[in-house]
């Protein structure tokens, strides 16, 4: 449904069908969020909820999420700046689809409750626990 | 590590700081109606980062603007045999010129076919289609192509098994085959599965342009991938 929205805007259209089809897409982008949010609410609530524990790249992941987030930013008008931290080391371990969300949704939140001026989102090596060598 | 997003935004009233993370509630229903959302999302973001070990924390003033940080431990891999070394893309920088690239998408699906098809080729991308993994292994070995985009679940041959046969395959000519695979959208646990699988990223389906051109951008820097079209 999304795709197919997407791909339409995409060919010539009226000013009237235009808008239609963007209202169409704002709709199921926004059920699709409620569905997403509704199914990982449960399983937090069930317990259910599990972490992964695999390697990641903190930097990778996070890159392709700001890069999408600042097109929602320039969109509106806001200035979007990521910063990372050079001292973090490149592969960690962890679950990164779920820090991956934590970001979207503070992120995407800051963009939205923000009108004009900046949305900024830093990265900082606190401590660096030394993991002994096995 | 600290994590920090800070905005300029409306702000939120001291007395609703701690609430906010309650499922359901935004500032006040006027909120709700104004920006939408469930007032769910900072709920499950806040109970996500309590299993990760942090706690979420917010300092506000209205009208001012809003910071939320919290704070993570994370173990530092091991670095693993090769691991291709990442580039960081600008975040904020116009869209870079991504170069037309010759793409092998391997897809059973009809319509999930035909919608990435287009997006690519919108995109002036040159497609070439495979139904299952076997009909990919062939495609792979008669065009050289610069990178795979993988349904998982195929009949005849799967994504992960047919990853597995370019690689091996790869290890008498030394090349590297970017694969990228394509996933369902409800399960985020597939996707670290697939990056552990050999899979250099994935994707959720059904594609969305914003993600795949995200997507390629940054395999095409990393793989340094150019086609002179």
């Amino acid at each position: 449904m999304l795709g197919l929205t997407e791909l339409t805007l995409n060919t010539p259209l009226n000013e009237q069908q235009r808008d239609y089809l963007g209202n169409i897409q704002e709709s199921a982008e926004s059920l699709l969020n409620l569905i997403n949010e509704i199914l990982d609410f449960s399983r937090i609530e069930a317990g259910r909820l599990e972490l992964s524990n695999a390697q990641f790249s903190l930097r990778t992941t996070l890159n392709r999420t700001a890069f999408n987030l600042a097109h929602q930013a320039r969109d509106k008008g806001v200035h979007f700046n990521f910063t990372i931290d050079k001292q973090i080391p490149e592969h960690l371990i962890g679950d990164r689809n779920r820090l991956r969300q934590v970001a979207i949704n503070l992120i995407s939140n800051a963009i939205k409750f923000t009108e004009t001026g900046d949305v900024e989102f830093f990265i900082r090596l606190v401590h660096k626990h030394e993991k002994p060598c096995d | 590590m600290n994590f920090e997003v800070r905005d300029t935004g409306i702000g939120i009233p001291h007395q609703q700081q701690q609430e906010i993370f309650q499922a359901l509630v935004q500032g006040d229903s006027s909120i709700t109606r104004r920006y939408g959302g469930t007032g769910l999302g900072l709920t499950i973001s806040s109970a996500l980062v309590q299993l990760m070990g942090g706690q979420i924390h917010v300092i506000s003033e209205v009208g001012k603007g809003s910071v939320f940080y919290f704070e993570l431990d994370f173990e530092v891999a091991q670095l693993q045999g090769d691991k291709h070394a990442v580039a960081a893309l600008p975040a904020d920088q116009n869209e870079p010129d991504l170069q037309p690239l010759i793409i092998l998408l391997v897809e059973d699906n009809p319509m999930n076919q035909m919608l990435a098809v287009k997006i690519l080729q919108n995109d002036g991308h040159t497609v070439d289609v495979a139904n299952n993994g076997l009909e990919a292994l062939q495609k792979a070995e008669q065009r050289d192509y610069d990178l795979v985009l993988m349904d998982l679940q195929m009949p005849v041959m799967d994504g992960l098994e047919a990853r597995r046969r370019i690689r091996e395959s790869e290890q008498q000519t030394g090349k590297h085959l970017p694969v990228i695979a394509m996933t369902a959208h409800a399960l985020p646990e597939v996707k670290d599965s697939c990056i552990e699988a050999g899979m250099d990223d994935s994707i959720a389906e059904p594609v969305r342009r914003s993600d795949l051109f995200a997507v390629l951008t940054l395999t095409a820097d990393r793989f340094k991938l150019r086609h002179d079209a």
